[in-house]
């Protein structure tokens, strides 16, 4: 990947002043190898579980170029001049407030100095300009996707952010589009349309790119939307292959090459045999969750959603590939292995969650793993070779099933939860949102750990049947939730073990923890929560040192960037919405919505509150008088 | 989709023209309406002229006014056509706006909930005109008209409203700003259109 926007000389610059509070590195003059100081920022320290992730594509330590930072999507950064020793003297150094009320999901990429954001509908493109004091606004693009979007999706207008290559910004639009941006000057260079928005497609995942292809997925599974994973040229915005979730291989891109891990899942067209007629075609399977990438293997990996109806009645059969996660090739979108979490979903546990790529010992050997905390509630750690389950353990609160056979890799199904039609099915856990929804863990390479926002609710669960009428929801759930735990306490943020399946430590929220996390090489880890609380925890052992109360609630993503000044910035975007109003907005103490982008710095510094960076001074001395027109 | 789910859709539409046809425009036998005709719905402005009385939306009744079967049916309905998935139990809001309130969009009269629900609205309302009979439509008018917040009226805008005015300038509330909606006054609406 190479970018015009990189300055290679200025980041190493940048770099050592990050790192310059650190003792170690007294060798931080002239022209060291910032990549060395990386590999040391990086390391597993005393206590680690050992585990390892590749930091690929290493971009520039103070930069931010796509929503999980990294291809492994460990939303991990080396920077350190926010450590536990300072961090209670963050402060606000500046806010930016984009006015639109639909939930915030999204984290701001920073490239060079400048900071991007997309909103919620109507996906409005902001570059700010981090050089001049203020950020001032550098650019805008508004896209004007149809509105007719707004009324079709399931869980709010969000948007779950850009992602940034070869000097594009890359987004897409809620009516079911994808845009290319020149991020220097906000033109648009291309737009492809990628469904029909009227019969309920839309588009609310972040793109990944990988070498020339742009990975886009699509949402709508609650309306019967065939989900589908399509690779576009990220030059011209043109299709170069779609892989389907669900019908005949050809469609979804099942070949000779591809091994499926486990025997209930082999044969020829099992996306279609597992289904009753074609019903799989409006059988959801929607990719609306975050894709990650390994160079060594060349594989990406991204998870499907749950099957419609959500009526399991309607659908015998394993319903493949729903609630799944697949391996496949970038460039040709060739599937090459894949893992259903949990076959004829009953209860809306869909399976894109985030797949994080480390690696680690488990019995003895060290191996290529995917982490994976899915809604069904269990944590899964695979080999991300195969798709061998090695570990799946309860991360949550979950009684749907009493484990997952590792023999054949199958969930062992309670019968007293599962969904009945016209008969309510008490207190079934997770919830339909899972233990833990899209908000997307952290993994930090110096502990060995995951660090999630998890939920902990369950539900009452009435089944209706239901007709498939496009555009409208081919649902059929009717439910009620309530907290999990007698404390009334609707979240957690925890620390997990991937190597064990074990929760290290717990901190215990009263809103469900909606909020995607963020791990620093100062031992630190970020999350907000549905309340509006902005938490810096020790991530070696889940103090929090340090909390902030912002304006609306957080469901959104934090990140951190190095200013042109050589400051560590801490960014999160507030502006709850998205499922957690739905779940919880009428819950006494639930915030207002709103968005506002809120960038942090220690004491507060910044070249937005210095008086020596004011343009404008008073002189002291009347300037123009004015008079009445007569 | 099974093959059942289809079946029944087509069978629902099929027994709704049939009866339509039969009935010449009411459904069940029991029911015989004259239902207003296309021409006097298409005259129904969208909104109200600045200081003038409301369209002439006030002055076409329910067919089904008084018939209690026409809103157990149109409840029914509700629940067959999927409104219930976006609209939530009881009308409270969810994907798309409460219909329990006060507070409409594009008009609380029966003849506009009509054109809602005939026509479809812009931001994701799907237009049922070709899937379903009017009669139809005029009974999920007539239980929609049932629905209640809980909320009770505000000192009342229709007293104060020019003769003629069904409800008032709450009910032609022009809801887009830069095509955002403006919170309603339901807080079963958390500020979602
Ligand atoms: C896909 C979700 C969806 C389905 C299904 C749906 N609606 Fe709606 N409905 C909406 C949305 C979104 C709006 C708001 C549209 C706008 O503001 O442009 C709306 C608007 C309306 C309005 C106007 C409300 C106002 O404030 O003026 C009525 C009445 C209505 N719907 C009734 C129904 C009925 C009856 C059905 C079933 C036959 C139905 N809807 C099915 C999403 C839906």
């Amino acid at each position: 990947m190479t970018s015009r926007l990189h300055r290679p000389a200025l980041v190493v610059v940048r770099y050592c002043t990050a790192l310059a509070v650190v003792a170690a590195l007294a060798a931080c003059h002239g022209r060291s190898d910032p990549q060395a100081h990386r590999a040391s920022a990086v390391q597993p320290q005393p206590g680690s579980t050992g585990a390892t992730a590749n930091l690929a594509p290493n971009d520039p330590p103070g930069e931010w170029r796509r929503q999980a930072r990294d291809y492994a999507n460990t939303r991990f950064s080396a920077l350190d001049q926010v450590t536990p020793a300072n961090v209670a003297r963050l402060k606000v150094a500046w806010s930016f407030s984009d006015g639109i009320p639909y939930g915030h999901e999204a984290a701001p990429l920073v490239v060079g100095d400048t900071l991007y954001l997309v909103t919620p509908f109507p996906n409005i493109a902001y570059a700010l300009d981090l050089s001049k004091p203020g950020a001032p606004i550098k650019w805008k693009y508004e896209p004007h996707p149809s509105p007719i979007a707004v009324g079709k999706a399931c869980c709010d207008a969000v948007n779950r952010g850009p992602t940034y290559a070869d000097g594009k910004l890359v987004y897409t639009l809620l009516d079911s589009e994808a845009v290319a941006v020149d991020a220097e000057t906000g033109k648009p260079l291309w737009r492809t349309r990628l469904g029909e928005p009227a019969n309920g497609m839309t588009i609310t995942m972040s793109p990944l790119v990988v070498g020339n292809v742009v990975l886009v997925g699509n949402s709508g599974g609650e309306m019967g939307v065939r989900g589908q994973l399509v690779g576009l040229d990220l030059n011209s915005g043109k299709e170069l292959w779609r892989a389907y979730s669900t019908g005949p291989d050809a469609d979804v891109k099942i070949g000779e090459d591809f091994r499926a891990p486990y025997a209930w899942m082999r044969g020829k067209d099992r996306g279609a045999t597992t289904w009753p007629g074609e019903s799989w075609k409006q059988g959801g399977g929607t990719v609306w969750g975050w894709i990650s990438y390994d160079p060594d293997l060349d594989l990406l990996y991204v998870g499907t959603s749950n099957p419609g109806p959500r009526v399991p009645a309607q659908r015998p059969g394993d319903n493949l590939w729903t609630s799944a996660v697949f391996a496949r090739d970038p460039v040709t979108g060739s599937a090459r292995w894949a893992y259903q979490f949990t076959p004829h979903d009953q209860w809306d546990y869909d399976g894109v969650n985030e797949n994080i790529l480390i690696d680690g010992r488990i019995n003895g050997a060290t191996r290529k793993l995917l982490v994976h905390l899915d809604r069904n509630g269990f944590g899964y750690t695979l080999d991300r070779s195969t798709g061998e389950v090695l570990v799946a353990k309860p991360f949550g609160r979950l009684n749907w099933a009493r484990g997952v056979d590792l023999k054949t890799g199958r969930p062992i199904v309670n019968d007293d939860k599962q969904a009945k039609v016209e008969k309510e099915v008490q207190n079934i856990c997770p919830t339909h949102i899972g233990s833990k929804d899209w908000e997307p863990a952290a993994f930090s390479p110096r502990t060995g750990l995951i660090y999630a926002g998890i939920f902990d609710i369950c539900m009452d669960l009435t089944d209706h049947k239901v007709s498939y009428i496009p555009g409208t929801p081919y649902d059929g759930m009717d439910l009620k939730t309530h907290a999990g735990g007698h404390a009334g306490k609707w979240g957690e943020f925890i620390a997990w073990d991937p190597l064990t399946g074990k929760t290290v430590w717990s901190i215990p929220e009263d809103f469900m923890t909606m909020s995607g996390a963020l791990a620093t090489a100062g031992d630190l880890v970020f999350y907000g929560t549905t309340d509006g609380w902005f938490r810096a925890v020790d991530a070696r052992n889940g103090k929090v040192l340090w909390s902030q109360k912002l304006a609306s609630g957080i469901t959104s993503q934090p990140m951190t960037f190095l200013g042109p000044d050589g400051v560590q910035y801490v960014a999160v975007v507030t502006g709850v919405g998205g499922v957690a109003s739905q779940v919880m907005g009428k819950k006494n103490g639930f915030p207002p919505r709103g968005g506002t982008l809120y960038v942090f710095s220690l004491d507060g510094r910044s070249s937005a509150s210095a008086p020596a960076y004011l343009k404008t001074q008073g002189s002291g001395a009347p300037g123009a008088t004015y008079n009445t027109p007569d | 989709m099974t093959r059942s789910a289809l079946m029944l859709l087509a069978f629902v539409a099929v027994t709704f023209t049939a009866c339509e046809r039969r009935a010449g425009g009411g459904t069940a036998q029991t029911m015989s309406v004259s239902q207003p005709s296309a021409q006097q719905l298409d005259q129904i402005p969208l909104g109200a002229p600045p200081g003038q009385p409301v369209s002439i939306a006030a002055s076409i009744a329910n067919p089904y006014e008084g018939q209690a079967q026409a809103a157990v049916e149109g409840k029914s309905l509700f629940g067959a056509m999927n409104c219930v998935y976006c609209h939530a139990s009881g009308g409270g809001g969810l994907i798309g706006p409460p219909l329990n309130g006060d507070a409409w969009r594009y008009g609380g009269t029966p003849a506009e909930i009509f054109k809602s629900i005939h026509d479809g609205r812009p931001k994701g309302m799907p237009a049922w005109g070709g899937r379903l009979p009017s009669s139809e439509i005029w009974k999920l008018v007539a239980y929609i008209e049932t629905l209640d917040n809980g909320v009770p009226a505000g000192p009342s805008v229709r007293d104060e409203a020019p003769p003629g005015s069904p409800a008032g300038p709450l009910a032609m509330k022009p809801a887009t700003v830069d095509g955002l909606v403006v919170a309603r006054k339901s807080d079963a609406d958390d500020g979602r259109p």
